[in-house]
């Protein structure tokens, strides 16, 4: 007998039946109920399909289309180093890279503890620090200065 | 079609051709190196049973006496509420219940923010803590009391668990005389050795000697265990580069190898004996010489002992809500969520050590309190969620339509308790929590531990019981 001789811990939640059932859900509200586009470009590319559109912005998209635009994205993206064309993050398989978030209006500033508005300095600080970090793969704004 | 409509997370690590490898990794351990066994009683039955034993107290195990103990051991444990029928914590399928650890030389007392000597008092506090939150369902003794008197201060402790809390109580002790004290203890209360042996709401935690050997003490509380018909876990600590390989399948199969020739004992002396499996398998820090708790491969070893009890068909014990931080800080708050979430997502049934810094020295009650609101928390997250129809809401999901809103909608109202509330965490936006008074998470929990510690009254004890209890204690003083 020959054993897979690397034991990798993996949360389970939903099963692929469950998978689908909620992709089959999604298919039935985008039928039947629907969503509102805003976007005129959106609406001339939509009406070209198999959508139907009705009250000027409700689209409702049958399964097909979804299930078309499914097959075309690719299933993986790679993220480069800034100017090379090493990856640094590669959104496939295992892989699992972290980053900061966006658009606060505080920044707990180190120093003195206390919470103040953000400047472009410490979104700099805050970019610095991301850099520094191996374990830090992406870096997102932070702070709104 | 139909489909389950409840959606389960769950930790898998090892496949079921893994954990056969490690069994089978064992058997050999056990067939061709043998176990040291230091009891003149165990040894006469190894060798009447078809064990091997050579050089006086070599025992080499057949492959078949491992598989007939397996066999033998019920895969259920059931522990009961103090003096009832009703259970407490049940060891079976997805069920998980937490408790303490036992025997700290020190608290960390919330009064005052220092390390000390556990006092009676303090212990008889930690216990009162356990009785007051729900989402502890067993207690250890948390602390050795430094003012204890003469005697055994495992009875000591054990009558202390009795008194201050009706939950199930896992108990560690130094030698047979011990057990037999606190299980006549357990029999007072419980209205006689027959109803302890139905609603049994004790448990020992004994430990076998890594590398593979059985101590005439170890052995002499895992036969009595088994002779009295009360559940024992008797679960080995391989240190990994110290007293084990120093990788995890070498420390797992070693540990293993330790658990099942206890097994095998345990089964020869009174089969179907209730038996609950760990391998406590954790390594030493070649930095400071230490055994690590708050590691990662801590918890891999927790998830991997917990699928061999799952293959097995045994009960399962393990660790959680446990540090390696002197300090009730944000350390302790990490290794606690962690290990809470391993315990849960590896359906640990009893997962104990919860309040323990410092490696297990010192007991915390504030850890403790901190411990139960990650149990509370992470407790929704392992109930994972619905989804069947009135969960999917289709046709509300139509009614409101595009651009409306669910607030004011009956499936809301229906629902949106359904949501965990904490007692502890923040979640006050700057301005609120400035107003407020800017409390951090550990000043909330000084001030929630204390008044835990000051108001809840546990169930008192029969008088007539107290007094049987007493006179045991007194017959091991003198």
């Amino acid at each position: 007998m020959t054993y897979n001789l690397t034991a990798l811990p993996q949360l389970r939640l939903l099963s692929r039946q469950q998978c689908e059932a909620i992709h089959l859900a999604s298919l039935e509200i985008l039928r039947r109920t629907g969503v509102r586009v805003h976007h005129r470009e959106a609406l001339a590319l939509l009406r070209q399909t198999d959508a139907i559109i009705s009250d000027e912005t409700l689209v409702r998209l049958p399964a097909s289309l979804v299930e078309w635009a499914l097959k075309q994205a690719p299933s993986r993206i790679v993220l480069c180093r800034r100017g090379t064309n090493r990856a640094a993050i590669r959104l496939e398989g295992m892989e699992v890279a972290f980053g900061s978030g966006s658009d606060c209006n505080n920044y707990l500033n180190p120093y003195t503890g206390t919470h103040e508005l953000f400047t472009a300095k410490t979104v700099v600080d805050c970019i610095h620090v991301v850099d520094a970090l191996p374990e830090i793969s992406f870096c997102m704004s932070m702070g709104v200065p | 079609m139909t489909q389950a409509t409840h959606a389960l997370p769950r930790m898998q690590m090892m496949s079921e051709a893994q954990c056969e490898l490690i069994h089978q990794a064992s058997l050999e351990i056990l067939r061709s190196t043998g176990v040291r066994v230091f009891h003149r009683g165990a040894l006469d039955l190894l060798a009447h049973a078809g064990a091997v034993v050579s050089d006086d107290n070599l025992v080499k195990i057949p492959p078949e006496m491992v598989e007939w103990a397996l066999r033998q051991a019920p895969s259920r444990v059931a522990l009961c509420r103090r003096g009832s029928s009703q259970a407490a914590a049940r060891l079976e399928g997805d069920e998980v219940s937490f408790g303490t650890g036992s025997d700290c030389l020190h608290v960390l007392d919330p009064r005052t923010g220092l390390h000390r000597d556990f006092t009676v008092k303090d212990v008889v506090e930690c216990i009162r803590l356990v009785d007051a939150l729900p989402e502890l369902s067993f207690c250890m003794s948390m602390g050795i009391p430094s003012d204890a008197g003469p005697g055994s201060h495992y009875r000591r402790q054990f009558a202390l668990m009795l008194e201050h809390t009706v939950k199930p109580m896992v108990f560690v002790c130094n030698d047979r005389a011990d057990c037999e004290a606190i299980v006549a203890m357990a029999a007072a209360v419980a209205g006689g050795p027959e109803a302890l042996r139905l609603n049994p709401n004790l448990l020992l935690y004994s430990e076998p000697s890594t590398p593979l050997r059985h101590s005439e003490t170890a052995t002499d509380k895992l036969l009595y265990m088994a002779e009295v018909g009360l559940p024992i876990t008797h679960s080995p600590a391989p240190m990994m580069g110290g007293t084990a390989p120093v990788t995890l399948a070498g420390g797992l199969a070693l540990g293993n190898a330790e658990v099942l020739s206890s097994l095998v004992m345990h089964q020869l002396r009174r089969p179907g004996a209730p038996f609950v499996y760990a391998v406590q398998v954790h390594h030493l820090d070649m930095r400071t010489m230490i055994s690590v708790y708050g590691a990662p491969e801590y918890q891999l070893g927790r998830a991997m002992s917990a699928e061999m009890a799952r293959h097995y068909g045994l009960p399962i014990w393990g660790n959680a809500g446990m540090s390696d931080a002197c300090a009730m800080d944000e350390q302790a708050a990490i290794d606690s969520a962690v290990s809470v979430l391993g315990a849960l997502l590896t359906r640990t049934h009893l997962a104990h050590d919860v309040g323990y810094l410092e490696g297990g020295l010192t007991t915390s009650p504030e850890m403790i309190v901190l411990t139960a609101e990650n149990i509370a928390m992470l407790r929704h997250f392992a109930e994972g969620a619905s989804l069947d129809a009135e969960a999917l809401a289709l046709d509300l999901i139509h009614q409101v339509g595009p651009g409306g809103d669910y607030i004011a909608e009956k499936h809301t109202a229906r629902h949106f308790r359904d949501y965990w509330q904490p007692r502890l965490f923040s979640r006050q936006r700057l301005d609120d929590w400035i107003r407020g008074g800017q409390k951090r998470l550990g000043d909330r929990l000084r001030d929630k531990t204390l008044a835990l510690m000051e108001s809840h009254q546990p169930e008192p004890l029969p008088q007539g019981v107290w007094q049987a209890i007493d006179d045991i204690l007194k017959k091991g003083d003198a």
